[in-house]
């Protein structure tokens, strides 16, 4: 294909990249240039850099919770209503990653119909996914940090977050701020693909950023959740 | 014209460096501790390494511009000499790699040895933007100290907890360092506010002082070190009139300029089995170039009567800050004396004693 | 999947048509040329700024009183802050990497445009608003930070610590965590397009030097940049939502504790030094591409060692990585880990050396002709060994007991990372201008602009190794010291600032050159320094596309240059095979 391509001149004027086939030129290597070497769509090299570069902020992000974790006694402040919620949210958030996995599927099979569905049902796994944790993060706040700002307004001392919230909020945060993201381009996408504008790649490059965001989270969970956890 | 301007360039660069850092006599300021002698070794053995290195390659660079400057000639198809290549790695990594580990032995002396536990320990605080020194007094011991406690108004700048602690009531706590010569000493350094960083140049010691953490630096002041010069022709009773006159002469000849309001006092006092033990401190001025009028700083030298020949030695330093820790940062001063163990100790208890019954 | 399916997908990324509207052809542009010379403009009047501030602190030092200071504590600490800034984030890493490597990694390689248009507009359009959020910072109450290019929290963590002063800092962090997100968006760009749309027969190693650099450099910005963002995001939140990561217990401000406890200074200091040792290669090794790429072809002869240099690179890309610890050294941090930091620090002088040495022997043997280009190219291997020697001494943990912090710092990494990626970015620019604008730069111009910088900054920066050798810590806005008062301080601190206005000035001159030389230089060719690489296919400036719908085939390696038995003394890349067949297989 790439061959055909290449020769055809009038094409490549303003797509040479269409020479950039998946198969080397005969005889030629695959490093060679005129190919793509990694025999993967440059979207999809692309969301696997960015995920890259993004797993090590996410590293830096643990590593400074077991920075400070580590030089300092740590509360075990989640128990019961934590622990049911946070749990039901990794629940959905795996599920969601199911429906992932069916959106792309069908999309390769060119089930358009169906692959904007299995989209848009991500998307509203990631929305439930958020909507708990909202309210996870609204409980916290209320139950834990609004008496300490109260405390510090009658003190008149200010106040500071202790650090296991510190820590709380930056990470899952984080993370939520990813699936809120993910959630608004998952919907664009569905959109979009229903309407032709998007490709079968592109679900495909979402997938991977989505299992991503989920695979965050299973390191967050234990890491925040669980070993701060008083059961 | 440009190949040639680029040599001459490239040689002026050259010797104009490498001969005043050859030539220089004191290019770095003098050195005092038995530690100091290593670091300097090792930045001397860098300095003609790196001076060679740097002279070779500026030379070479030259050589290549002027030999090879486009007179229609045609260059050499050349891709590269493989020995030329593993042989810049080889000597590069093991010249690089060398230098490194010689002075893995000076770094190890200083960070990596328990220090003696006979050292006299100083506590280092460094504030915005002032340094305070704490000593443990009498009894040796520290007193806990809490920032809960810390006061300005009251002079309690590190918190120090004189209610309920007996250790902490004979803690001394002073705005000028003093140290005792030929003895092991470590200063702890710490913050209160913002990093700073502690830095003697004559000591060879610097080392941040971070909040929330202390970091202990061993050192030892050599007396042989400090040493100056005779003062001949001049006796005790001449310094015993603070005469000043009588030793300006000497000072000046050896490039310490002697100001108008120069003094001598005699120091005495009382060393261990009632000795009485006496030194004369002489005290010229720096005056500021900028400010001449008024500012000007100490410079602080002690003459000792050594089995009859007057011996001077420089014992006022300088501590200063070289972390970035705010607008004042370049004020962030303070004096450090080198005295005798025997002045040390009793001038401590004196301290000591002074500090418990004020608290 | 169907090879229709496969057609279709391939197409869609590269199907764009020049824009014909102002607004689209030059401001909200896809092309990367255009992008490439935004970033270039961006980083013009960033160095304009910057430059400017240092000439602001530089008469203070010079003009120094305890009464009568030209800038107060607070202002020189804010110039010399945003200057470090500035220079470093908004020059040194767009000039190289966004400027010349937007504009020529896609035509060194054969490419019409990098992988992701859209992204890489993206990512201009985040560096900007970066860029504006850190201007902001001169004009909200109390202005910028005092708290130095690397931000040391407690200082800037605390508002109490730089009394009157806040939001000037809270919009620094704001606009690092911007600049992060433009600089992944352009690295992943940068990387794709290297990887996937080479043309055919450009093999990596027949990639041209300067290529390469990008390519690496493109890497390190990619694994550092997130996690300066992680580290910038917790300083944001110790800002202003009270957390405590880099706050311990037991903090005094006004008299008083404050209630943070927990956090550690150093834990900023492994974050931002992570990333920060690896930014001193982001800024420096386009710089090395740059000069390998012009020397070969102004020595009229191949690199001497090309595979050496593109493994040095590569080299330096990876231990780059693991020496960040030597700018900790008298942090507080463990002393075995300090050994272990120094020792990987020594070997990163390896792969500069080779470097060193493989210039020289491309210029051995040569045929060397001097523009302004070539000068300015010998005058970074020049730089480049002063900078890198004094490298020697601070890697070294026992030397750097003395040396931290004070002035010999500070002209080291002036000599390697500030003026050398300078003068790399003055020969690209002398060399390229040609391609990007269809003109010559004038020639003579340039020469005294050469002249002037060269003599100038190293008048700048040799004294400073001396008053480091005399103990002189940086960023002191007086000289309230008994030592400082040597008479020799104030001559050389005049001397520096003269030197350092004139160095200054002389990029004026660069600057009008570059304004002047696009309406009214000499018309330039195709080809006007007689290259190699693809650049010098393609009409000047390059048509929309790049290459005029044609698509190039590499069948030489990038340099060369002067092979026996051929017509002309350089074979291009794209010519046919039996055009030099004395080659060397590449």
């Amino acid at each position: 294909m790439s061959e055909a391509a290449a020769t055809a001149d009038t094409a490549a004027a303003h797509a040479p990249a269409a020479s950039h086939g998946h198969a080397p030129a005969p005889g030629g290597n695959l490093w060679d240039g005129g190919v793509r070497p990694l025999g993967a769509h440059s979207k999809k090299f692309g969301m696997w850099l960015f995920i890259v570069s993004d797993s090590i902020t996410f590293a830096a992000l643990l590593f400074a919770y077991s920075y400070v974790r580590l030089s300092n006694v740590w509360p075990t402040p989640f128990h019961g209503h934590s622990i049911v919620t946070s749990t039901a949210m990794t629940f959905v958030l795996l599920s969601s990653s199911l429906t992932m996995v069916l959106a792309v599927d069908a999309a390769n099979k060119k089930l358009r119909d169906k692959a904007v569905l299995w989209t848009m049902l991500t998307a509203l796994g990631g929305l439930i996914f958020v909507v708990l944790h909202t309210m996870e993060w609204l409980g916290i706040i209320n139950d834990h940090l609004m008496p300490l700002i109260k405390a510090g307004e009658e003190t008149k001392s200010g106040w500071t977050m202790p650090m296991v919230w510190g820590t709380f909020f930056a990470a899952t945060g984080m993370h939520m701020l990813h699936v809120t993201v993910g959630v608004g381009y998952l919907v664009v996408l569905a959109l979009q693909y229903k309407n032709g504008k998007f490709k079968a790649i592109d679900i495909e490059v979402a997938g991977l950023y989505w299992h991503f965001v989920d695979l965050v989270w299973m390191f967050v969970f234990p890491l925040i959740y669980l070993m701060s956890a008083k059961i | 014209m440009q190949p040639l301007a680029l040599v001459v360039a490239l040689v002026v660069l050259v010797l104009g460096t490498v001969v005043p850092f050859f030539t220089r006599q004191h290019l770095m300021p003098e050195m005092i501790t038995s530690h100091g002698g290593t670091i300097d070794n090792q930045i001397y053995i860098t300095m003609f390494i790196t001076g060679a290195i740097f002279a070779l390659a500026q030379f070479a660079l030259a050589y290549m511009v002027f030999r090879y400057q486009a007179k229609g000639q045609k260059a050499t198809y050349v891709h590269g000499i493989w020995w030329v290549e593993v042989g810049s790695i080889v000597s590069s990594g093991i010249l690089f790699i060398g230098l490194n580990l010689m002075g893995q032995g000076v770094w190890a002396n200083m960070h990596l040895k328990e220090p003696s536990r006979q050292a006299t320990e100083i506590e280092v605080n460094g504030q915005q933007f002032k340094w305070y020194f704490r000593y443990a007094g009498n009894d040796g011991i520290f007193g806990d100290r809490s920032a809960k406690l810390v006061d300005d108004a009251s002079q309690n700048f590190m918190g120090v907890d004189y209610e309920n602690d007996k250790y902490a009531k004979d803690d001394v706590v002073e705005a000028a360092i003093k140290v005792p010569f030929d003895r092991d000493v470590v200063v702890r350094l710490r913050s209160r506010d913002v990093i700073h960083d502690f830095f003697v140049r004559e000591l060879r010691v610097k080392n941040d002082a971070v909040p929330g953490l202390e970091v202990k630096i061993p050192f030892r002041v050599d007396k042989e070190r400090m040493y100056k010069f005779d003062l001949s022709g001049v006796t005790a009773a001449t310094l015993d009139a603070k005469d000043v006159s009588a030793v300006k002469g000497a000072f000046e000849s050896h490039g310490i300029k002697v100001t108008d309001n120069a003094e001598i006092t005699p120091i005495e006092f009382k060393g261990a089995g009632g000795k009485v033990i006496k030194r004369w401190e002489f005290k010229t001025y720096a005056y500021s170039l900028y400010d001449p009028v008024n500012k000007f700083w100490p410079l602080t030298y002690s003459i000792f009567d050594e089995g009859g020949v007057m011996k001077v030695y420089k014992t006022g330093y300088e501590v200063v800050c070289a972390e970035l820790c705010g607008n004042g940062h370049y004020t962030m001063r303070a004096e450090m004396e080198v005295v005798s163990g025997e002045e040390f100790d009793a001038w401590l208890a004196k301290r000591s004693e002074e500090c418990k019954s004020y608290h | 999947m169907s090879v229709a399916h496969d057609v279709e997908e391939e197409h869609e990324v590269h199907v764009h048509q020049e824009p014909k509207e102002f607004i689209w052809k030059y401001i909200f542009s896809t092309d990367h040329k255009v992008i490439g010379k935004q970033y270039f403009l961006l980083a013009i009047v960033a160095v304009v700024i910057g430059l400017g501030l240092s000439l602001a602190f530089r008469y203070h030092l010079a003009t120094y009183t305890p009464q009568g200071m030209f800038l107060n504590p607070d202002h020189y600490l804010q110039a010399v802050t945003m200057h470090g800034t500035i220079l470093v984030f908004m020059v040194l890493t767009t000039a190289p990497l966004g400027g010349f490597g937007n504009y020529f990694l896609p035509i060194q390689i054969g490419a019409v445009d990098m992988a992701f248009p859209r992204l890489n507009m993206l990512s201009f359009w985040l560096t900007l608003l970066s860029f504006l959020v850190l201007i902001a910072a001169f004009v909200v109450p109390g202005g910028p930070p005092v708290s130095g290019w690397t931000g040391y929290p407690p200082l800037s963590a605390i508002n109490s610590a730089t009394p009157g002063m806040g939001l000037g800092q809270t919009l620094w962090v704001g606009s690092i965590a911007i600049f992060c997100l433009a600089s992944l968006v352009g690295a992943i760009n940068f990387i794709v397009t290297t990887l996937d749309l080479r043309a055919r027969g450009m093999s990596l190693m027949r990639m041209p030097l300067s290529t390469w650099a990008w390519f690496i450099t493109a890497i390190i910005a990619l694994l550092s940049f997130a996690v300066l963002f992680a580290g910038g995001l917790l300083l944001i939140l110790d800002r202003e939502l009270g957390t405590s990561f880099y706050i311990p217990a037991g903090v005094v401000f006004g008299a008083k504790e404050l209630n943070h406890k927990g956090g550690s200074p150093l834990l900023y200091q492994h974050l931002f030094w992570f990333f920060g040792h690896p930014e001193v290669y982001i800024a420096i090794l386009p710089g090395m591409g740059i000069v390998s790429h012009i020397l070969a072809n102004f020595a009229r002869k191949p690199i001497f060692g090309y595979n050496a240099m593109v493994y040095a690179i590569a080299a330096i890309g990876v231990i780059g990585f693991f020496v960040w610890g030597h700018h900790m050294f008298q942090s507080g941090m463990s002393p075995y880990v300090a050994v272990a930091f120094s020792i990987l620090t020594m070997t990163i002088g390896v792969p500069s050396a080779i470097k060193t040495f493989n210039w020289l022997g491309t210029l051995w043997k040569g045929n060397i002709e001097f523009t302004s280009a070539m000068l300015f190219a010998l005058g970074f291997v020049s730089l480049f060994v002063s900078g890198g020697i004094s490298g020697i001494f601070l890697g070294q943990n026992a030397v750097d007991i003395y040396f931290h912090d004070t002035y010999f710092v500070v002209a080291h990494f002036h000599l390697i990372m500030g003026v050398a990626a300078m003068f790399s970015i003055a020969a690209g620019t002398y060399y390229w201008f040609p391609k990007m604008f269809g003109r010559y730069m004038n020639e003579p111009l340039g020469k005294l602009h050469f002249w002037l910088t060269f003599v100038s900054v190293y008048s700048v920066f040799i004294p400073m190794h001396i008053m480091g050798l005399w103990g002189h810590p940086r960023r002191y806005a007086g000289f309230e010291y008994a030592f400082l008062n040597d008479p020799m301080i104030p001559s050389m601190h005049n001397m520096i600032t003269a030197a350092a206005f004139v160095a200054v000035l002389a990029q004026l001159l660069f600057i009008f050159n570059y304004f002047w030389s696009m309406y009214k230089g000499a018309v330039a060719p195709e080809n006007p320094w007689n290259g190699t690489s693809l650049e010098w296919i393609t009409a000047s400036p390059p048509a929309f596309d790049n290459f005029g719908g044609k698509e190039p085939v590499v069948n030489h390696g990038a340099y060369e240059y002067s092979v026996p038995g051929a017509e002309k003394d350089y074979i291009m890349q794209t010519d046919p095979p039996e055009a030099a067949p004395h080659a060397a297989a590449h």
